[in-house]
């Protein structure tokens, strides 16, 4: 063994026992000697002879983060050095509030310096007692130390220089821990690192923006237990308003998170069962933006299941309904508790929807305050089915009393005709037996004649529209060159007219063919034309004017005859309908209703115009 | 045969009836006061005090029904014999007639034998 090996057991030997911490360092600053209490006091995980040879310089910047202010302490270190003078009973303070005393020898050997003697002692208690501030921050520091709440300071490198037992309770992981990063920490123990990775970033964060963050994480503790901590990362801003350390504490919000989970999974549970209700329903904040819709909304107005109609649909209901719209604002501001209603909507595909609602004021939630709720149930079919029964009852309704009014029609026309022959026949036979002449005779038999042809028209009339009313007559149009069809028409029965008058044509425009049906379009010009000449006895000839428009051809029957009175021109096509002034005319009433029946059919349109004494124009516009 | 001065009114619309139901009364000796409407009927009754009327149903604008009203009315014509001579045959509009005063309800086509004895029965 030799001299210096026996030297440094006995100094080992020697220095161990002392309870001040003891640093020797040699002259270019590495550890010569350090004994425990030393490797004790600033909480170094190596033992004494492990630190033989270490660079002092890094040590104490380690070991600065245990001190209230590392910078302070680290010059202070290079001051004395420099100095190489003895310091004596120097106080400083740790972070915790422990006041340490520390001397200092220069060692010289030969006026040379050789090394640097330091040693540390915690100052009596008596003089931490004797200050109340001190005493205090120790409650201080032993409340924050047990308390169950995770803390921890790390510097602005992300190093930790405080640890409370919550944060970590191993003693030897906590100790490790101090001066390291957790990144470190996560590598020394073989941990997953995105924890450390979170940690670091929103430590990085608070340092950048001087702001405190927050986020929440899961941790699970021995693979058993899951705790969810908020966690608030604080930094700690010095006089020079500049970030000193960053303070990290964690709240447990498990408890809240389990209820947050259980109200999350009942809310679930409520929307699924409104999902499956067959009325819509929907929820508003007090602005009327959609918050909440379920299915049958969607299904309600698209057809489908589709998300699209969102706030849209609102606006889609309340501007086309400004009843239901008045409502919603009704009961938003508080003027009525609930409203109920009928919306008759349009839909994009023309057909219409009946919805019943009830708009009910949301929950008064400060938070969160609802605007109204509305439940819409479709009522389409129920609405429509009422309508179609309605629709049937007045039908059968109006069928009666169409009936009965027919009825009573054809009686009275063909009893009134009936009674005029058979009391002109017997006035005939009288006038007979009291010897009167032919002449005198003559008017009654021409009334005989006259009521004749008056009740064939109505019989062929009559039949004619039971034809139609049997749906017994197609429709069936084709192509047809309209002036040569009139033309032919003319040529059968018009030239001339049983009187001798002769019906003239006239056309204006570029001639079209136009899709008639020839049988109906037959039936319409004879009953016109016939009318005309019927109605115009001894004035000119009447005459039929076609015009070709651009989209439509107009067929005119013109007659310079007795014209129709104001008032019976707006009956003119009603069944039954004549003039005050035709009487002695024969007709049935019935004709124009035909007419304007086949004038439909052809998707057209029969206009009148007539003043009483000069004539009427009856013009049939037919579209090409 | 008849008076020569038994007047009757004869309100009908149609021209051609009202002429030969007045040719068969003017044959058998009355005279006839004639009106192709409602009011006419009225004013003409009122003016002339008839000893019957004979009166059309269906007619525009006041209906037979609706000038019977008129004249049970009229203290000085309620008491004049009115017979409907209508085209409307059904039993309810009879009934409606009697109901309202009516003294006799003949239906359309009549014949002349019919007409002359219900004239008769009023007109002594």
């Amino acid at each position: 063994m030799m001299v210096e090996d026996i030297f440094q057991i006995k100094n080992q030997f020697i220095f161990n026992r002392f309870k001040d911490a003891i640093l020797i360092e040699t002259a270019n600053r590495l550890v010569d000697y350090a004994n425990t209490s030393f490797c004790t006091l600033f909480k170094i995980k190596f033992t004494p002879e492990e630190l033989i040879g270490t660079d002092c310089k890094q040590g104490s910047i380690v070991s600065s983060f245990l001190f209230k202010n590392p910078s302070k302490f680290l010059n202070r270190i290079e001051e004395i050095i420099e100095n190489g003078k003895v310091v004596q009973q120097e106080e400083i303070a740790f972070r915790d509030g422990t006041i340490l005393i520390r001397d200092y020898i220069p060692i010289f050997i030969q006026n040379k310096i050789q090394g640097h003697l330091w040693m540390y002692k915690v100052a009596e208690k008596e003089h931490a007692e004797s200050n109340p501030i001190q005493q205090q921050l120790q409650v201080l520091h032993q409340a924050i130390e047990s308390i169950n709440i995770p803390i921890a300071i790390v510097d602005i490198h992300n190093c930790y220089v405080f640890i409370n037992k919550s944060f970590v309770s191993n003693t030897d992981k906590r100790a490790y821990l101090l001066g390291k990063t957790d990144a470190q920490f996560a590598a020394y123990y073989n941990l997953p690192t995105n924890r450390a990775v979170l940690h670091e970033q929103y430590v990085t964060k608070a340092i950048a923006s001087k702001q405190t963050q927050l986020f929440e994480e899961i941790i699970t503790i021995k693979q058993q237990k899951t705790i969810w901590y908020k966690t608030i990362v604080q930094p700690l801003i010095g006089n020079n308003n500049e970030v000193d350390a960053v303070l990290k504490y964690c709240i447990d919000i498990t408890e809240t998170k389990h209820q947050e989970q259980i109200l999350q999974e009942t809310i679930e549970q409520y929307v699924y069962a409104l999902q499956q209700v067959n009325d819509a329903v929907l929820l508003t904040n007090p602005e009327l933006k959609v918050l909440f819709t379920n299915a049958s909304l969607f299904k309600t107005f698209t057809n489908t299941s589709s998300q699209k109609v969102d706030n849209e649909l609102f606006k889609l209901i309340s501007l086309t309904n400004y009843e239901f719209y008045k409502q919603v604002f009704t009961v938003l501001s508080g003027a009525e508790e609930s409203a109920e209603g009928i919306i008759e909507l349009i839909q994009q595909t023309g057909t219409k929807k009946w919805l019943k609602y009830h708009v009910a004021k949301g929950l008064k939630n400060p938070q969160n305050p609802l605007g109204i709720v509305a439940v819409l149930n479709d009522i389409t079919d129920k609405v429509q089915l009422e309508e179609n029964l309605l629709e049937v009852v007045k039908r059968e309704k109006e069928l009666n009393e169409l009936k009965s009014a027919f009825v009573n029609m054809v009686s009275h026309e063909l009893r009134t005709p009936l009674a005029v022959i058979s009391s002109g026949a017997e006035i005939i036979q009288m006038m007979l037996q009291m010897g009167k002449s032919t002449n005198d005779i003559e008017p009654y038999t021409q009334q005989i004649i006259t009521e004749v042809e008056r009740m064939t028209t109505f019989m062929n009339d009559l039949l004619m529209i039971s034809k139609i009313e049997a749906g017994k007559i197609d429709f069936n149009p084709s192509s047809t060159d309209v002036f040569s069809f009139i033309q032919q028409l003319a040529n059968q029965s018009y030239l001339p007219w049983k009187d001798g008058r002769s019906l003239a044509i006239q056309a204006k425009g570029a001639a079209k063919n136009v899709s008639l049906d020839e049988k109906m379009i037959r039936h319409i010009l004879q009953n016109l034309i016939d009318n005309a000449f019927k109605y115009s006895v001894q004035q000119p000839a009447p005459y039929v004017r076609i015009r070709y428009s651009h989209s439509y051809v107009t067929i005119s029957v013109i007659d310079e005859g007795i014209g129709i009175h104001e008032e019976d021109l707006q009956k003119l096509f009603a069944s039954f309908s004549r003039g005050r002034n035709v009487s002695d005319i024969a007709g049935t009433g019935m004709g124009l209703v035909v007419v304007k029946y086949f004038t439909e059919q052809h998707k057209g349109k029969i206009l009148v115009k007539s003043k009483l004494g000069k004539g009427s124009i009856f013009s049939v516009k037919i579209p090409y | 045969m008849a008076a020569t001065h038994h007047s009757i009114l004869v309100v009908e619309d149609e021209p051609m009836l009202l002429q030969n139901i007045s040719s068969i009364l003017e044959m058998m000796g009355y005279f006839v006061l004639k009106a192709t409407n409602g009011n006419e009927g009225f004013e003409t009754a009122n003016t002339h005090l008839p000893e019957l009327i004979i009166c059309d149903v269906m007619m525009d604008g006041m209906n037979g029904f609706e000038l019977l009203e008129k004249i049970k009315q009229q203290p000085k014509l309620a008491n004049i014999p009115f017979v409907f001579l209508s085209a409307r045959a059904d039993i309810n509009d009879k009934q409606m007639g009697i109901n309202g005063g009516a003294n006799a309800y003949l239906t359309k086509p009549f014949q002349v034998k019919e007409l002359l004895s219900t004239v008769q029965k009023f007109i002594q």
